[in-house]
Parts: structure tokens; C-alpha cells; sequence
């Protein structure tokens, strides 16, 4: 590292100001930014005592040199960048000058040093800000730094702190962070003289499993890509491993934990249907790019990030965790996340055009196409990776579902599980979750092509519309399959049900579809209208299928785009592995 | 009660009663069968509540009359599985001892008073007689209706008697059959009656050729066939008014041809049939009829010979309700009249005097 020189004040007046030093947390996490700043390969955080009484960072990094050493402590003063410029590409974590002595300003700081190579270190130490202790002294390579009586000037800061159990939470919490923003180096946790975790240092599914253990780190797929520069890489949770909070999610830029609203929104977009209703996935991402493209100097904590051009960097992270979700690997709870090998079948795609492209549903005309290859392109679903800007390849975009394990149906399991054999062990398909998710598909397809087909009735019924003005639906009701004419007030005549459904659960259907409708332009809209026409009409449970008809709905759940859940996000097929099944009889 | 019967004879009634016996039924007793001696006969009754079976078989001879209520399933499973000859019952109401060459058993259930009764039994209606072709008449329509539970009465059949005319008449409101025949019979009557009971008389008059007698009250209906009677409720409420859907004018489209060709050409299409609605195209025009159908297996088009008159016309159909209408239709050729692409498809036959089919089309994008 070069030397430290204060900044001019020019610069110091656009550097992002505020309080470093909130917690006991920001604390470790400016000491161990330090650290990594350092080059350090090990960095070592312990914590003693039941408050916060004294917080040591240690790493094997670079030093500090004895002549550097107080200017170290002094305001706006860094190694890491010199002029104004700077600012524009900052490649560290560091760059204001203000950690240390702000730190130093609050508590008691002793600071011990030695660059490689020389023969002897030196020793600091910094009370509320003065220097009352500076010397030669003998020390490891690298730095430790330990900090006592934090907040000891400061009352009504140490006021405001929560209980030291939360502080602990929140340490932990950023330690964390940091040990997935540098899975290349090895990152100790000590507390109260016991060891929390300790990462290898040798990557980042390594770094995982020390952090969150096996369980988790076995229910990931790992995400990556490439585009324009950018890289983005990491690990996405599969839809079992959902949670009922976002704290197991970490979103890296250039090797900084941050905070980005619309990065994240962009996971949950990959996710889809995967994702039930108020839980949220498990990720680890980083994103790499060039430090020019990323502002963050725009908050004193550097949580927060902006992006020149925020629109392909959330494409290239829906991309990455849709392909990966959706891509080779099967997403059955209960399995391995082994790749399976792919056992769909591609048909060539026959044109003859005209009369026969408009069969309904259940004429599937883009399932003629190369597998779900086709569909996407024909299907208005979205594509693979970047969506307008479409500068992600796409040759991947076959994999859609593949993975989906070669099932072997054996049996009925009253009220509605279809129970079959495969490459893993047994698996259990949810009979109204699968039909629900393969007519979710197959009239999203029928929708994009036109419209789901209408079965005519004998006798028009009367129906009642309630305050939805018919007239003006019936266009985008035709397109789901309902002939409906206005009937007088408040009431409608329906001649046409959507093909599959009875006349009653068409009747039940059409009330859902009229609020969809009337909730205005949401593009959630046709996703709610869809999703509610598939449940409406699959099978219920309890009504057993004959074995043909398990054979041919499994069959059809294979050939899904996204065969692993229901539109509303619930597993349509889980394993029990024979693993597991060897474990419960005990014979392991 | 004390009797001997062939194990044969017993065997019959049981299964023919077991036909409305509920496997499992939160009410225990209605899993039961009510055997009862009497005279020189055994009757054997079953029911599920909506619909009772009773049975007549001869005893070789009753010592003692009476009754008893037994689990019907286990009843029948042993008495299957004894070898043919002659059973011995005794029963002394809540249980009967069964005694065969080397072996017997007792089985045991509920006292007799307890047993269901069947208000049917008792009520006095409209009765009148039928030929056995009152089979022709159920099997022409029964296909047509529905199982949608959450419409019941798309799971019943009209039934109705006026003028010596009797129609019957089922829809599950995408398809529509109606079959008309005379009668001798002067009464009148009119009700819904549960397809899933019309299946057994259906069902008991392909064993014999012996007339049916009916009666018809407001709430119930009851069907003798020889010594099987069976006894149901009527389903409430309005049935379909399915006349003013049946085309007045000729169609728009005529085509006459061979039933076996036009059925089997559907059904090849239907190979390729995928999902829950395998739906055809039918492409009339001229001397022929195309039957297409597509999925992601494949493709199919085939060109069937028939008289076409009229406009032409392209019209896709659930493959399923086109097949069933015709095979319902006796005979060798059918008709089939179009009314544009939206309009029903009205299936008749020329060998099948009163048959009369509706199936709606799909509407297609
Ligand atoms: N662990 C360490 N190893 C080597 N040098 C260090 C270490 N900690 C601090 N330094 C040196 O001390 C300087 C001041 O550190 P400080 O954390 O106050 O500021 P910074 O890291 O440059 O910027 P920021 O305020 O954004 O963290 C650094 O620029 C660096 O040269
Ligand atoms: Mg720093």
C-alpha cells in the first residue's frame, strides 16, 4: 500500500461524510475492510467480555509503516486514493480516511504493526482521539488492532446502543457479510473465547457451508454469467430453502456487501412462481464490474450503490438466477442437486401452418417446437437473459426444465399424491398441484397465441356480473375462454366456458376473472388471471386418477418450463431419497 | 331366521344389491345389507340413501322367518368364496351364523329396526309399465351426463311420460342427448332421475327382456325389473330447457355418411390427442369430411367419404363428445347437421328413430 497522505479539501468536501461509527459492528466491519484493504489472507475478529469491552482485528496484511503510523489517526487521511479523481474508480473498500479515527475518537485504540521484511513494528495507542502512547514494539506481519471502552466519551451513544445480544446479532450479522464479500480469505469469528466460524479462504461454497452449514449449501444452484463487462456469480437457493425473512440475502458489488432495491426485485422476478407469497430466497451474489460504472461514495456506511446503467445490470442478475433455477439442475425437494441428465425428447417442429396452429390448450402448439425452447420465443414468456437490451446469449435458453427426473408412476395415494420411482429415490407428485402448474402453462401458451378455447354451451346461462361492466370485458374475456354478453343490469349471459371446466367451476371462475380484470393494467393481472384458471380447473383432491391418466399427467409436468412448483409457488413433486429412506429403517 | 340357499342364488343378490352399497359410509349400518326370509324367498336389500337395491332370490327353504343386518362387503366375500352348494343361515338379528360343508362363521352388525328405510317403499305415485326397450332409450342418453357435483342436475336425466310419449333427455350442459319413444303406457309423469341409478336399471334390463314397471311420485322414483327393485330419489331443481337449444331450422351444413368411418377417423385422430381436451377439426366441404388434429407428437389429417350439401364449413369439436354421440347412434350411417363454426352439431341416425345428439363446438383462437 502506498503512503498515507491527507486529502486536500477539495476532495474531503465530496467524500460522502457522516458517522462511521454507529455500533460495535461498524466498528469490526471498517477494521476488517482494513484488513482486506491490507492484502490480508487470514483475518481473525475476536470479540471478549459479555458487552463489547474490547473488539481485536487482526490480519497478515501489509502494516503500516512506524513513519505513517499517526498520520493513520488523522482525519481524511489515505492511502487509497489522492485526488478527486480517484473517486471515480475506487477499487477499495476504503477511501474516506475517516474509520480509524473516528474509531479512536470514541474509545481506546492500540494498534500494533509490522510491514513484511522489517525487522522490528511499533506500537499506538489513541485515546478519545489524543495519542498517549507511540514506540517501537515487536509484532506479528500485519496489523492488530484491538479497541477497548468503545462509546466510553460518548454517553448517549452507548445509550442508544440495543441490548449487547442485539449488538452481537448485528456483529455476527456484518462478519458474515464480509467473510461472503472475501471467500478468498480466510475469515475467524472468536466470541467470548469460542469460535463461531471460520471460513477456509479457498471460495465461496466453502465459505457457505462454514457460514450456514451443509444443509444449505446443499439446497443451492450456483448462479453465473457474463455480460458486457459484467460478471455475476454466486448461489441461489432452490424454492425449498425459501425463508420467512430477507437476512439470508447478500448482494456483493466488487467485493462490497450493499443494499439495491432493484438488484434484488430482480431475483425475485427470476423466481417467479417459485417464490410462495411473503417468503423470500436464499442467495449469495457478487456482482463484478468495472469500478467506473458504480458509484459508491454516495452514503457514509457505503451500503448503497448506484449504477450508470441499472437496467442491464438487473437484467444480467435475472438471467443468472432464472437460468440457474431453471436450468439443468431439478429443483425437487428432497434431491441432490446433482445434475441430473436430460430425458425430454425434442420434436421437430412441423409447419403446416393455418387452421392448425389454433387447436386450444391442449393442442399445445408450442410444445411442437424444440422443447421449451420454442415456447419462449412464441410464448411471450421471458426470455432467458437480458430482456430489450437482449445482450445476454441465449443459446442457453433450452435448458428450461431440464432436469426434470425420468418418473416411473407406481401408485395412487389417496387424497392426492401419485407416488413414482426414479433416479433418486421415490417421488411424490402433488396431483393438483402438478395439473395446476401444467394448465397454468398450457393456457399461458394458448393466451399468447391468441386465447384459451371457449367450449360453447346447449343453453346460454345467465350469470351476474355484479358492478364489472361486461361489454367492455368481453374482448379480453374471449381471450380466456368465456363468451359473455351483456344480460341487463348487473347481469350477463355466458354462451362459452373456458375449454376443461364445468359449467359450475367456469361460473366460480368467471367471478374471480371479473375482479382480476377490474384491478386496472398490473402485469400481475394476467399471471393472477391465469394462475386462478389453472386451479379452477384441475383436479381436485381426492378424485383418483386411473393410471393412464397419472402416466399422462407426469408426463405432461415433465414438459413444463417450470415443473417444480404450482403457480403459487408450493412444490408440485418432492423425493424421498433412498438415502433417506435407508436412514429411516435404520439400515444406516 | 333360519334358511338354506344355494350359495349361487345368495352370490347374485349380494352383488346385485352391493351395487348400492357405500364401501365406506359414516353411517356404519349403510355399509350393511338387510337379508330378510320370507315366505319361501330371501330379500336381500342395500342402499347409499340416494338409492336403494332390493333383491328377490329363492331359498331352498326357510325354516324360520325373520331378519338380520350384516357388513354387506364381508358378507359377500365369503359367500364367494365357499364352494358351490347350499349355505346355511341362521340369524337372530344383530348377527347370522353361515354354515357350509366343513366350515362356518358368524358375522355380526345392527339390529334390524335400525336399517334405513326407503320412504320410497311406501309412497304411492304414478305407475305405469315399459318394454325393454326402455334400455335402448337409457343407453342413448346416459352417456351425455355430467359429473360435475357442484351441478347436480347435470348428473341426472330428464325423464318424462305425456301423451303415451316417453322422453328422455341428459346434458352436462357442453353436449346434449335425447332419445323419444312410444308407449303404451297412459299415465304421465316428469322428474330428474340420478344417472348413476338409471346405470343400474340399465344395467339389470341387459340380463333380461322382462318389462320395467315405474313409478313416479314427486320425490322418488322406483324401477322393477323381474325380481330386482331399485328405488331413488329424484334430483330438484330446473333441468336445462333444452328444446329451445335444439336447431329448428335445417342446418347449415348436411353431412351423411358412414357412422364406423367417421368414428374411426376421429379416433385415430385422437391418438395424438394431448391434455385434458383432445379437440379435432372437422373441414367439410363437397363430397368430403377432413378430420385434423395436432400436438406435440404430431399431426394428423384424414379424409373421410361422405354426402356433404350445404355451406362449407371448418368447426373443431372435443373429440370425446363427437365420439360418444356416435357411438350411441345405432345403425350403420349417421347424420350429422353443422350450424357454422358456433352453432351445435345436431347428430342423428337413420337406423336409431327418436336418438337425437347436440354437441357444442370449441371456439378457437
Ligand atoms: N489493517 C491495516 N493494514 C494496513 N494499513 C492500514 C490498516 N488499517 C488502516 N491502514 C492504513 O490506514 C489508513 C487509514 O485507515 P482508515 O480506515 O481510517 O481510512 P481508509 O481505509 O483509507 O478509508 P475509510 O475511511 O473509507 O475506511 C488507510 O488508508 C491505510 O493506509
Ligand atoms: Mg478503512
Amino acid at each position: 500500500m502506498g503512503r498515507i497522505k491527507v486529502l486536500d479539501p477539495e476532495t474531503v468536501n465530496l467524500v460522502a461524510a457522516g458517522e462511521v461509527v454507529e455500533r460495535p459492528a461498524s466498528v469490526v466491519k471498517e477494521l476488517v475492510e482494513n484488513a482486506f484493504d491490507a492484502g490480508a489472507t487470514l483475518v481473525e475478529v475476536v470479540v471478549a467480555g459479555k458487552g463489547p469491552e474490547t473488539i481485536t482485528v487482526a490480519d497478515n496484511g501489509c502494516g503500516i509503516a512506524e513513519e505513517d503510523l499517526l498520520l493513520a489517526f488523522e482525519r481524511h487521511a489515505t492511502s487509497k486514493i489522492s485526488s478527486s479523481a480517484d473517486l471515480e474508480r475506487i477499487e477499495t473498500l476504503g477511501f474516506r480516511g475517516e474509520a480509524l479515527p473516528s474509531i479512536a475518537a470514541v474509545s481506546r485504540v492500540t494498534l500494533k504493526t509490522r510491514v513484511p521484511g522489517a525487522l522490528g513494528g511499533s506500537l499506538v495507542v489513541v485515546e478519545g482521539g489524543r495519542v498517549v502512547d507511540f514506540r517501537p514494539a515487536g509484532a506479528p506481519q500485519g496489523t492488530t488492532v484491538t479497541v477497548d471502552d468503545l462509546f466510553y466519551n460518548t454517553p448517549a451513544r452507548r445509550k442508544f446502543l440495543a441490548s449487547w445480544r442485539t449488538e452481537s446479532a448485528y456483529l455476527t450479522d456484518a462478519v458474515t457479510r464480509l467473510a461472503l464479500a472475501r471467500p478468498d480469505v480466510s475469515v475467524r469469528l472468536v466470541h467470548g473465547g469460542r469460535e463461531v466460524f471460520r471460513t477456509p479462504g479457498t471460495g465461496l461454497a466453502a465459505a457457505i457451508t462454514a457460514l450456514y452449514g451443509e444443509t444449505v449449501a446443499g439446497a443451492l444452484v450456483p448462479v453465473r454469467a457474463e455480460a458486457g463487462g459484467m460478471k455475476v456469480e454466486g448461489f441461489a437457493g432452490r424454492p425449498a430453502l425459501v425463508r420467512t425473512t430477507r437476512r439470508w440475502q447478500t448482494l456483493l458489488v466488487n467485493g462490497r456487501y450493499v443494499k439495491h432495491a432493484g438488484l434484488t426485485a430482480a431475483v425475485y422476478e427470476a423466481y417467479g412462481t417459485l417464490l410462495p407469497s411473503g417468503k423470500h430466497p436464499f442467495f449469495v451474489l457478487h456482482l463484478t464490474l468495472d469500478p467506473g460504472a458504480v458509484d459508491v461514495n454516495v452514503h457514509p456506511q457505503k451500503l448503497t450503490v448506484r449504477f450508470d446503467r441499472e437496467r442491464e445490470v438487473a437484467g444480467l442478475v435475472r438471467g443468472a438466477v432464472k437460468q440457474a433455477l431453471f436450468g439443468r439442475l431439478n429443483l425437487i425437494p428432497g434431491t441432490s442437486s446433482s445434475p441430473v441428465p436430460p430425458v425430454r425428447k425434442v420434436f421437430p417442429r412441423p409447419d403446416w401452418g393455418g387452421v392448425l396452429q389454433r387447436l386450444g390448450p391442449s393442442g399445445d402448439v408450442e410444445g411442437t417446437g424444440t422443447g421449451r425452447a420454442a415456447g419462449k420465443e412464441t410464448g411471450g414468456g421471458e426470455p432467458v437473459g437480458l430482456d430489450k437490451t437482449g445482450f445476454l446469449v441465449r443459446e442457453e435458453a433450452a435448458a428450461y426444465g431440464e432436469g426434470f427426473p425420468p418418473l416411473t408412476y407406481l401408485s395412487f395415494l389417496p387424497p392426492s399424491y401419485l407416488l413414482a420411482s426414479g433416479p433418486e429415490g421415490l417421488y411424490l407428485v402433488d396431483q393438483h398441484a402438478a395439473h395446476e402448474r401444467v394448465l397454468f402453462e398450457e393456457y399461458g401458451a394458448a393466451l399468447a397465441r391468441g386465447g384459451v378455447a371457449g367450449q360453447l354451451l346447449v343453453e346460454p346461462v345467465p350469470v351476474e356480473s355484479g358492478a364489472a361492466d361486461v361489454s367492455a370485458l368481453a374482448g379480453e374475456l374471449a381471450r380466456y375462454g368465456f363468451v359473455v354478453e351483456p344480460f341487463g343490469e348487473g347481469a350477463a349471459l355466458l354462451r362459452a366456458v373456458p375449454v376443461g371446466l364445468g359449467l359450475e367451476r367456469a361460473r366460480l371462475l368467471l367471478d374471480d376473472l371479473l375482479s382480476c380484470l377490474a384491478a386496472g393494467d398490473s402485469p400481475a393481472r394476467e399471471e393472477a388471471a391465469l394462475a386462478s384458471l389453472a386451479c379452477h380447473s384441475a383436479v381436485r383432491a381426492g378424485e383418483p386418477p386411473d393410471a393412464r391418466e397419472a402416466v399422462a399427467l407426469i408426463k405432461r409436468l415433465a414438459a413444463c418450463r417450470e415443473p417444480f412448483t404450482c403457480p403459487h409457488g408450493r412444490p408440485t413433486v418432492v423425493c424421498f431419497s433412498r438415502a433417506e429412506l435407508a436412514r429411516r429403517f435404520g439400515r444406516r | 331366521m333360519q334358511f338354506i340357499a344355494t350359495r349361487n342364488n345368495l352370490l347374485t343378490a349380494l352383488n346385485t344389491v352391493l351395487r348400492a352399497v357405500p364401501s365406506r359410509s359414516p353411517l356404519e349400518i349403510a355399509t350393511c345389507v338387510l337379508v330378510r326370509a320370507e315366505g319361501n324367498r330371501l330379500k336381500l336389500t342395500g342402499t347409499d340413501l340416494e338409492m336403494m337395491i332390493r333383491c328377490w332370490v329363492p331359498a331352498i327353504e326357510v325354516n324360520r322367518e325373520g331378519e338380520a343386518v350384516v357388513p354387506a362387503r364381508q358378507l359377500s366375500e365369503i359367500v364367494r368364496r365357499v364352494p358351490e352348494g347350499k349355505i346355511e343361515v341362521e340369524g337372530t338379528g344383530r348377527s347370522i351364523t353361515l354354515m357350509y360343508p366343513g366350515g362356518e362363521m358368524k358375522l355380526s352388525g345392527f339390529a334390524p329396526e335400525e336399517f334405513p328405510s326407503f320412504a320410497a317403499e311406501d309412497e304411492t305415485g304414478e305407475g305405469f309399465t315399459l318394454g325393454g326397450s326402455l334400455r335402448v332409450a337409457l343407453r342413448s342418453v346416459l352417456y351425455a351426463a355430467g359429473k360435475d357435483d357442484l351441478r347436480p342436475i347435470f348428473t341426472g336425466v330428464q325423464f318424462e311420460l305425456q301423451n303415451g310419449v316417453l322422453t328422455v333427455a341428459a346434458t352436462d350442459a357442453h353436449r346434449l342427448a335425447v332419445f323419444e319413444m312410444a308407449t303404451d303406457a297412459a299415465a304421465s309423469c316428469s322428474g330428474i332421475v340420478p344417472a348413476k341409478a338409471l346405470r343400474e336399471v340399465e344395467r339389470s334390463l341387459s340380463q333380461t327382456e322382462e318389462q320395467v314397471s315405474v313409478n313416479f311420485s314427486s320425490s322418488q322414483a322406483a324401477f322393477a325389473v323381474s325380481d330386482v327393485e331399485l328405488y331413488t330419489r329424484l334430483i330438484e331443481g330446473r333441468f336445462p330447457e333444452w328444446r329451445q337449444a335444439v336447431p329448428q331450422n335445417p342446418p347449415r351444413t348436411l353431412i351423411r355418411g358412414e357412422i364406423g368411418a367417421i368414428i374411426s377417423a376421429i379416433e385415430r385422430a385422437q391418438v395424438l390427442a394431448y391434455g385434458d381436451t383432445p379437440s379435432v377439426i372437422l373441414k367439410a366441404s363437397g363430397a368430403s369430411l377432413v378430420v385434423l388434429s395436432q400436438s406435440d407428437m404430431g399431426e394428423f389429417r384424414e379424409t373421410v367419404a361422405v354426402d356433404c350439401e350445404g355451406e362449407e364449413v371448418e368447426i373443431a369439436f372435443n373429440a370425446n363428445y363427437l365420439l360418444d354421440a356416435l357411438r350411441a347412434t345405432v345403425g350403420d350411417s349417421v347424420e350429422m347437421g353443422l350450424n357454422g363454426n358456433i352453432g351445435p352439431a345436431v347428430i342423428r341416425g337413420p337406423g336409431h328413430p327418436g336418438y337425437l345428439a347436440l354437441v357444442l363446438p370449441l371456439r378457437l383462437f
